[in-house]
């Protein structure tokens, strides 16, 4: 338990909607340990992101809302304190990275301010003192000519380096948690590249523990420990990361392993998972993943398999590998 | 800089084009000015004279040119019902007119921001509701309509105000006891235009805030863990407020021109009844003055709006 | 992202995307039928319509019938809004009116239609000296302002139905030029008018062909707003004695009523109905108008 920083319980996040409620998030409990990184992946729409702001306590009011679960952050329940003391723990000890670079940070005020007005909430910094540590900041995160860019405006940077701005606004207050949601989707693909050694590096240095949230596995092959495989709401497998690449176990994984893009050189046909994602509100009785999986059995359609142990330390929400779902 | 410059530039051809056409359209007014005087000690022969004295048979071409060489001198000319010069004439109009616009624009701003920004923080609660419906009323209600449901019920039926015009007639009143009096007057209108404006202020500011609110910098900031105060009025605020600078200041053009029906209904001595009054009169050399002084307010306010865009906007200073 | 978005893209583009696509127009109007306040303004807007129809069937009065024995009634149950200075029925006059008003709204706004959307799109579609001048042009009508500019020509051409018409007219077209201007910019950079220059059509089946039918969108949205303030002009001329003349009835001259300070004080069934209807029809169209562009314009919609 003790090299646990954050444990996630039966967390179930809701939308309403002009038809009727949808749970974006369904039952899902996952851990974050110390110092580790732990990757979700899954396609847009599986509540990945639902899932990183639920943490945060940012699901959009008044539509959202978070129904049933625990989110145990040292030993504190995040649903259940103050919104005073979750202010107090978001930018602290929980940072967030966002997708978009280009307008997750405010148009009309300087880099300096926005960094700096974290420091001036958590760490009490004014003055002097607060510009040298966002001159600091930025230099850690590899921006050429901190003292410049302090005074500069958003949109006088280029993508990358605004999310390396991100990156130190979020690693300003030396959080044990970092949430990144799909950093560097928006990027270049070198860019890219630059922006997750960094990453890397910086957290290894600083022992921060991450929630890496991507579509891409390549990413979470370099980045993660841990991995979560998310559809429909629902975590469909589990399990450290050699696991999950080298021994995926539920159809779903085993697609998604086989549709990335840079499987086509080993002479392999380039193949894709057929159809699309569900709609929340025309839910498959059974598995969600029934109506695109090529393994999809009769009871398949019928019920909703459970999340259980495979191998050790390796779980998965198929009825290839449940009681009652063998056929073979 | 060179921006202003440019837009000062494009303003020229406007400008030219707006004198062109108020000119050639007053002057094309069946009647002269001197058709409704029926003083018949004055003969036909004198009339011609007369007319003819004021260029009233000068071809278009020639009276616009005469008309822009002297108007660049800044006469513009005299008019022909007053018989004093036009700017005399307006510069005692305008002082009434400011003080009522002015005042309604300021009372409108610093209610309609508040409510928006509120409505806008509690949308679809009832408080956003009942501001939305009515600003919808305020929307739609004609301002005469409104100028005549206050003379009848507050005026004349609970006596509240005095009916019309700027002071008691007849009374001297002097010093405060006469600012009282002018406050007392000018009441009625002001809740008009205020209310008016305050309308379309409200909504507009309510759905730029709207817009803001759901753009990612604001989870951002919410995810600092600022208070929900500070999101919304520091990092929302400030980005919401760039259209409504805008559109404020380009509220200021109608400053002038945007009550002649209000300063109508309560007889209001301001520059709108003046050139209503002018424009009934034939009184050519003050429509055409009146007129184009309206156009040219809108024109510089709108000049105005782009330059305060420019400044309240840091992305486009750089562009 | 994807949290913002799953829970509004929602509603309908995942359903029908499943029962096979619905035109965005189908899409629109299902929005548009959920909105209440638009669906309130229609309704009223309709009953407006059959009224300003049905008028000689609603009344069994003559629309002019004077009778100076029954000057300035007041309500009874021979005259349900009393009657005015020469004795006629000022409820058949209101219902009269509404022919009046609501055909001066629609006929002013679709002479500044009609002018923007060619301007406009002219403008936009050729761009370079053309574009230029329209441009200036517009520039020069949005600095005139309006109700003056209305007062002024008015008082030139003489008041009647048909100058006021052409008065709101011709002085609100440069805002749907504008809009028009820059729609038409926008889609002339897209593909499929790239194909359509590359299979040789001429610009002007190009503009009527592709290009109209995707800016209707903000056109019928300016147009539903556009004709409140034709109806709002009318009032507005008519009562200063500008507009419609006597004994035509429209909302705008029964309103003129109230010029006399003894019937703004004592007779108020003459000019308090009509300005109510103004403000009954105005407001309906704004809550029409408003829903449109929410519906027609998910963009917009908040």
């Amino acid at each position: 338990m003790s090299d646990i920083l954050l444990k996630v319980e039966g967390l179930r996040t809701s939308f309403k909607t002009s038809d009727g409620k949808v749970n974006a998030v369904d039952d899902i409990s996952f851990n974050v340990r110390k110092g580790k990184v732990l990757g979700i992946v899954g396609e847009s729409g599986c509540g990945k992101s639902v899932t990183s702001l639920s943490v945060m306590r940012l699901i959009p009011k008044p539509n959202g809302f978070i129904e049933g679960g625990k989110i145990i952050f040292s030993d504190k329940d995040l649903l259940k304190i103050s919104e005073r003391e979750m202010r107090s723990l978001r930018g602290n000890d929980i940072a967030m990275i966002f997708q978009e670079p280009m307008t997750a940070l405010n148009p009309v005020f300087t880099i300096g301010d926005q960094i700096g007005e974290v420091l001036e909430l958590h760490e009490n910094l004014r003055g002097e003192q607060k510009t040298e540590k966002c001159i600091e900041l930025l230099e850690l995160v590899g921006i050429p000519r901190p003292e410049k860019v302090i005074k500069e405006y958003p949109h006088q940077l280029s993508g990358g380096m605004r999310q390396r701005v991100m990156i130190a606004m979020a690693l300003s207050c030396n959080p044990k948690l970092l949430i990144a949601d799909e950093p560097t989707t928006a990027l270049d693909v070198t860019i890219q590249a630059q922006v997750l050694e960094l990453m890397n590096k910086l957290t290894d240095e600083l022992e921060t523990s991450v929630m890496f949230i991507t579509h891409d596995l390549g990413v979470i092959a370099e980045m993660a420990n841990d991995v979560i495989v998310m559809y429909a709401g629902k975590i469909v497998e589990e399990g450290d990361v050699v696991s999950i690449f080298k021994n995926p176990q539920h159809p779903y994984t085993i697609g998604l392993l086989e549709s990335r893009p840079d499987r086509v050189d080993k002479n392999q046909r380039l193949t894709c998972i057929p159809g699309m994602v569900p709609s929340p509100f025309d839910m498959p009785k059974g598995c969600a993943f029934a109506p695109r999986c090529s393994k999809c059995m009769d009871i398949c359609n019928e019920k909703m398999p459970e999340l259980i142990e495979v191998k050790p330390g390796q779980k998965a929400r198929c009825w290839l590998h449940s009681k009652g779902g063998h056929k073979e | 800089m060179r921006y202003i410059i440019r837009r000062l530039l494009i303003m020229i051809p406007v400008l030219i084009g707006i004198s062109v056409i108020i000119f050639t359209l007053i002057n094309g007014m069946p009647g002269n000015p001197y058709s409704h005087m029926m003083d018949p000690n004055i003969s036909a022969e004198d009339k011609e004279n007369m007319l003819e004295s004021i260029g009233y048979y000068d071809s278009m071409a020639v009276k616009y040119f005469k008309w822009v060489g002297r108007a660049l001198k800044g006469d513009l000319g005299f008019s022909i019902r007053y018989k004093e010069p036009v700017t005399d004439v307006l510069a005692r109009r305008i002082g009434n007119t400011l003080m009522l616009s002015v005042f309604s624009f300021i009372l409108s701003a610093l209610i309609a921001i508040p409510i928006g920004i509120i409505s806008s923080t509690k949308q679809y609660s009832v408080f956003d509701y009942v501001v939305t419906i009515f600003a919808f009323i305020g929307l739609s209600i004609p301002a005469f309509f409104l100028a005549l449901l206050m003379v009848k019920f507050l005026a004349f039926d609970l006596k509240l105000f005095p009916i019309s015009g700027m002071q008691t007639i007849g009374r001297g009143y002097t010093g405060i006891v006469q600012l009282i009096d002018i406050l007392h007057h000018m009441a009625l209108p002001l809740i008009v235009l205020t209310l008016i404006s305050l309308a379309s202020l409200v909504r507009y500011t309510r759905s730029a805030m709207l817009e803001v609110l759901k753009q990612d910098y604001i989870r951002t900031a919410r995810a600092k863990g600022l208070s929900e105060k500070v999101v919304i009025y520091k990092h929302a605020l400030r980005n919401a407020m760039i259209p409504v600078i805008t559109i404020l200041s380009m509220s200021l053009g109608y400053l002038f021109s945007g009550a002649i029906l209000t300063e109508t209904v309560f007889v209001w001595p301001g520059m709108g009844t003046l050139v209503y009054q002018a424009t009934l009169n034939r009184d050519y050399p003050l429509v055409i003055a009146g007129t184009m002084l309206f156009s040219v307010t809108i024109l510089l306010a709108n000049l105005f709006a782009d330059i305060m865009y420019a400044v309240v906007d840091p992305r486009i200073r750089y562009d | 992202m994807e949290m913002v978005k799953h829970p509004n893209m929602n509603d309908k583009s995942v359903k029908f995307k499943e029962e096979k696509g619905l035109s965005p127009w189908t899409m629109a109007l299902q929005r548009l039928r959920k909105n209440l306040l638009a669906m309130i303004g229609l309704v009223v807007i309709i009953m407006l319509i059959i009224m300003a129809i049905l008028a000689p069937v609603i009344t069994p009065h003559d629309r002019d019938a004077t009778n100076t024995k029954n000057k300035f009634l007041s309500p009874c149950s021979e005259h349900l809004l009393g009657t005015d200075e020469l004795g006629r029925d000022t409820f058949t006059r209101l219902i009269y009116g509404t022919r009046i008003s609501l055909s001066v709204g629609l006929v002013s706004t679709s002479i500044a239609v009609l002018i923007g959307v060619t301007l406009g799109a002219i403008g936009g579609f050729n761009g370079g000296f053309i574009d230029n001048i329209i441009m200036r042009l517009v520039d020069i009508f949005m600095c005139f302002p309006f109700f003056v500019m209305a007062i002024t020509i008015a008082a030139l051409v003489g008041p009647s139905i048909w100058n006021i018409m052409l008065i709101s007219g011709f002085l609100s077209w440069p805002r749907i030029a504008r809009i028009v201007r820059a729609e038409v910019l926008s889609l002339k950079e897209r593909e499929f008018i790239e194909a359509a220059k590359a299979l040789g059509l001429n610009s002007k089946d190009i503009i009527i062909k592709h290009i109209l039918p995707n800016i209707l969108a903000p056109v019928i949205v300016y147009t539903t707003l556009g004709i409140a303030i034709g109806i709002l002009s009318e009032a507005g001329l008519s009562f200063l004695g500008l507009g419609v003349k006597q004994p035509k009835p429209s909302w705008g001259n029964m309103l003129a009523a109230a010029q006399s300070l003894r019937s703004l004080r004592l007779h108020w069934w003459l000019w308090i109905p009509p300005g109510i209807m103004v403000f009954i029809t105005i407001l309906s169209i704004n809550f029409l108008g408003d829903g449109l562009r929410d519906a027609l314009d998910p963009k917009l919609k908040q």
